[in-house]
């Protein structure tokens, strides 16, 4: 017995100690007011709950060639994305990259102009 | 994932290829029972609601892997293949968290077993993104075949508090026997 608490111990020590440099950082208070002010599309969402929502969510986008930067507000049930130069994303693309992180879009507004 | 209660240590480390599976490995040791439990586990979000204030999943686990006695000497049992089947249900939103339970095994002369948890939380306030987020809760197990007194071992409750920032969460108990817990989950 005293092996095997002794390796869980161990592990769980461990891991802690792997994840916290491996912890995403999380953007400062002026990175988020850029994103949010640069944003080219703000999503609603349904079903934003908790912060790995938000993970998943930008995991998933930041994979996608257009996206330069995301934020997910979980007060504002949002998520700002700001594309890269010259790209492009629509409404559909927007939406299945929403249902491919597991949630469903509430709406989707773009930057006028 | 890593837990640690009265009864069990048990780590899972598993691979999301969609939002819809993960599929990992799982070793349990029953400290209960004196047996360690590896198999490889799926797991599949069998349905998922989406509200504006809440989400609500249900999911199903199935494992299949290979029981081991943790003692020795001339009583011990041999290895024994086991497995499980689980079905889970969650509902919650930033401020309540409702969830439940029930799993079978069945591992051969290690003997099989139903059993059920369940789980209420409140978060005393509500946070924003990458904020810390605590939630305070309270877990139910019932082990119908557990080989302790019904007021012992067979119905369990603990306290525990959950606290959650970005990709980690840690959470700290104690049952009603005073039995620590300690669950840690880190999301790369």
């Amino acid at each position: 017995m005293s092996i095997f608490k002794s390796l869980f111990i161990a592990s769980a020590l461990a891991a802690t100690a792997l994840a916290a440099p491996l912890a995403h950082a999380n953007p400062s208070a002026e990175e988020i007011a850029d994103i949010k002010a640069n944003a080219d599309i703000t999503v609603g969402l349904n079903g934003l709950v908790c912060d790995f929502c938000s993970i998943a969510l930008n995991k998933t986008f930041k994979k996608h060639e257009a996206v330069a930067a995301t934020y997910v507000d979980l007060d504002t049930k949002s998520m700002s994305v700001v594309l890269k130069d010259g790209a492009a994303l629509d409404d559909a693309e927007v939406t299945k990259l929403v249902k491919k992180a597991g949630y469903n879009v509430a709406g989707i507004e773009r930057k006028a102009g | 994932m890593l837990r640690n209660d009265a009864d069990f240590n048990s780590v899972h480390a598993h691979y999301t290829p969609d939002p819809k599976h993960s599929i990992g490995l799982r070793v349990i040791y029953d400290r209960d029972r004196d047996f360690v439990y590896t198999g490889a586990q799926v797991n599949r979000l069998i349905k998922r609601w989406n509200k504006s204030d809440s989400q609500a999943n249900i999911y199903g686990m199935i494992s299949a892997g290979i029981v081991t006695d943790d003692t020795s000497g001339p009583l011990a049992r041999s290895d024994d293949a086991g497995g499980f089947i689980a079905l889970a249900a969650d509902w919650e939103t930033r401020r309540y968290y409702v969830s439940a339970r029930a799993e079978h095994w069945e591992r051969g002369r290690f003997g099989d077993e139903t059993a059920y948890h369940g789980r209420l939380g409140i978060a005393p306030y509500v946070a924003g993104t990458g904020a810390l987020h605590t939630w305070f809760m309270v877990e139910g197990r019932h082990r119908p075949e557990s080989d302790g007194p019904i007021s012992e071992d067979k119905l369990r409750a603990t306290a525990l508090v959950r606290f959650f920032k970005g990709p980690s969460l840690l959470e700290l108990g104690v049952d009603d026997q005073g039995e620590p817990m300690l669950n840690y989950i880190h999301r790369f």
